[in-house]
């Protein structure tokens, strides 16, 4: 065929394409990000890039293998600076958050083989710590001077020699205990998405600004950042430690005529309870985008009501699948529908599927047949970083993944996400899937989101724990069970309940699931949903 | 509190690992503690290592037993007072 297919193309292309983009900032007076501390234009971070790249290459980076860089920042615009450093070097970026323990560094460091740290922050104490492990690279916060720039502004950018299999970002997750996970992501992964960016917001051409709510170690950050350099927008950057100053942030998404935000359901939940975050303050937000947690019809209905007309578009997808492979729009039918919310239809060049192994099951109220989630295509990532068992189980075959999350595929092509596979419990003998009934919390009137957790004594599971969020008092949890307790088996319904405490979003802005759980005895309502007396003769 | 309600107290924070007895009293409901009929059982294991003579003729449960501290405290003299008796 003439024609070369999608795949070929981005296969061929990913260098030339990322210039294209990097190239478009030069000289370019817009500003490109606005943070506490002042701005940086689309010009500055070009030419402070470039002068960066340029000096890694002759400097701790030279020669010709390309090894993993780790970036130390937070919010800070260094840390674009040596994202386009790395991005156009060839080097695979690996965003390390200043908060992250050094030991676990340490372990980010050696498990990736990083070439180089480079200090995209005020907090240059890592410098010390780090300095016998790999070499340490400080970006300077105001940058020296145009006129080196400018040499770097004339002529085509230098190539790298990027292959489109090559790793373009490692995020780090979890793992297990002094083996945190590295998910890579190659090139062509992420011009694949930033292909798909372009056909999800097409509105992007009319807008002034774009959110900068998530952190650099959370992929979900790519749909903020990427938006904005495919179009020439700025970023208003949210700092973390500013996260409950909800009354700054307002004021500054207004003043900056931001239309695009970006977070999880929990960030938006937090800015929810403030009265100003509305249409009136913000009538440029038009378009709000979900990813990395269920969403909940009470979030958008809210939403809807404070932002009339607003586009609300869930999204879903791992990190292993290069950020997300699902989209949709939220509509009044959605709201309406006695399922949760869908998280979308698979993006072009990606497909989802069941494992032709898998099992499998009916749902319950006349849904189709859930399964184990599986993504094929050119989402598809490189995997992880020297764990071959972990690659072998979750990577079958080339461009197949298989996510551990259990979904099913409405007729009309839209996804659903049920749970997690893999959190069946037993209490007493019993199985019981925490998601399914979280899932079951979750649906009752009036709940946000919910976190259920098992009740163990002794170390054995005895019951189920329900953190809610939404009711408040005690006569509503106790309605919550009720109404539980007369869709469920006795077993399936939690015992303790819990609501009105201080929720807490790990570094990816989610609700901190574990703090909740573990902070237990600080919840201000509790209700205890305990049949004794129907129970105790028989069994005595 | 009476001595059987003590021991009942200290056999509820063993049962469900409460780190201290604060919030224990007389009044405290069981149900509110959430002991359900299978933890009730093993309360009552734990009491009867405290009250080695405790004999519980299950014939006589009734609910109104198990509703707080005092009432389960109080089932359990009487039924230490059924054995004397015997």
């Amino acid at each position: 065929m003439a024609v070369p297919s999608r795949h070929e193309a981005i296969q061929f292309k990913v260098e030339e394409r990322l210039h294209a983009i990097y190239q478009s900032f030069a000289g370019q007076t817009r500003v490109s990000y606005r943070y506490a501390g002042g701005e940086l234009s689309y010009a500055q971070l070009y030419s402070r890039a470039a002068i960066l790249r340029h000096e890694l290459a002759n400097g701790p980076l030279a020669g010709a293998a390309r090894p993993p860089v780790l970036i130390w920042g937070h919010k800070d615009p260094r840390y674009l600076i040596a994202y386009w450093a790395c991005l156009t070097g060839g080097w695979a970026l690996v965003p390390v958050e200043p908060e992250t323990p050094v030991e676990r560094v340490r372990q980010i460091a050696s498990a990736c083989g990083a070439g180089a740290l480079l200090i995209a922050d005020p907090d240059t104490r890592i410098e010390a710590q780090l300095a016998d492990l790999v070499p340490i690279v400080r970006i300077d916060r105001d940058g020296d001077g145009a006129a080196r720039a400018a040499n770097d502004e004339t002529g085509p950018l230098p190539s790298a020699g990027i292959n489109p299999h090559d790793v373009a970002y490692i995020m780090f997750s979890s793992g297990t205990l002094g083996h945190p996970k590295g998910i890579q992501v190659s090139y062509a992964n992420l011009i694949d998405f930033i292909d798909w960016l372009a056909l999800l917001l097409p509105e992007a051409a009319t807008w002034q600004s774009v959110s900068g709510n998530i952190r650099y170690c959370f992929d979900v950050s790519l749909f903020e950042i990427w938006t904005a350099w495919l179009h020439l927008l700025p970023v208003t950057a949210l700092d973390h430690t500013d996260l409950a100053n909800s009354n700054g942030l307002i004021q500054r998404l207004a003043a900056d005529r931001v239309s695009l935000w970006v977070s999880t359901p929990s960030i938006i939940r937090l800015y929810l309870k403030n009265p100003r975050f509305t249409a009136e303050t913000l009538p440029e937000c038009r378009t709000f985008l979900f990813c990395g947690e269920p969403l909940t019809k009470i979030l958008v209905r809210k939403l809807f009501e404070r932002f009339p007309g607003c586009r609300v578009i869930n999204t879903y997808g791992p990190t292993e699948c290069t950020v997300a492979v699902t989209a949709v729009d939220i509509t009044e039918a959605h709201l309406a529908a006695p399922q949760e919310l869908p998280i979308g239809y698979a993006r072009p060049g990606t497909t989802l599927e069941h494992l032709s192994q898998s099992e499998p099951m009916a749902g319950d109220g006349g849904e189709p047949l859930a399964g184990e989630i599986c993504i094929r295509g050119l989402s598809v990532g490189n995997g992880y970083i020297n764990l071959p068992e972990k690659q072998a189980a979750a990577f079958p075959e080339p461009e197949l993944y298989r996510t551990g999350d259990w979904g099913y595929r409405a007729n009309d092509g839209l996804w659903y996400f049920k749970g997690r596979v893999d959190r069946e419990t037993k209490i007493q003998g019993v199985r019981v899937d925490l998601d399914d009934v979280e899932m079951h919390v979750r649906s009752l009137p009036g709940v946000d989101d919910a976190v259920v957790s098992v009740y163990s004594l002794d170390g054995q599971p005895r019951a189920l724990n329900a953190f809610v969020l939404g009711p408040h008092n005690q006569a509503d949890l106790r309605t919550l069970a009720e109404l539980l307790a007369a869709e469920l088996p006795p077993y399936l319904v939690p015992r303790f309940w819990y609501a009105d405490f201080d929720v807490k979003l790990n570094n990816n802005s989610k609700l901190d699931r574990k703090e909740i759980i573990t902070t237990v005895g600080k919840a201000r309502s509790r209700y205890v949903h305990c049949v004794l007396a129907a129970g105790v003769r028989r069994e005595l | 509190m009476n001595e059987l309600e003590a021991i009942v107290i200290k056999a509820i924070a063993e049962l469900l690992e409460l780190p201290n007895h604060n919030g224990l009293a007389p009044d405290t409901q069981l149900q509110d503690l959430g002991i359900d009929s299978g933890l009730m059982l093993e309360l009552f294991l734990l009491v009867e290592e405290s009250v080695p003579t405790l004999d519980v003729d299950p014939a006589q449960l009734l609910p109104e037993h198990f509703t707080s501290v005092a009432s389960l405290a109080d089932f359990v003299g009487r039924s230490i007072h059924a054995q004397a008796v015997v």
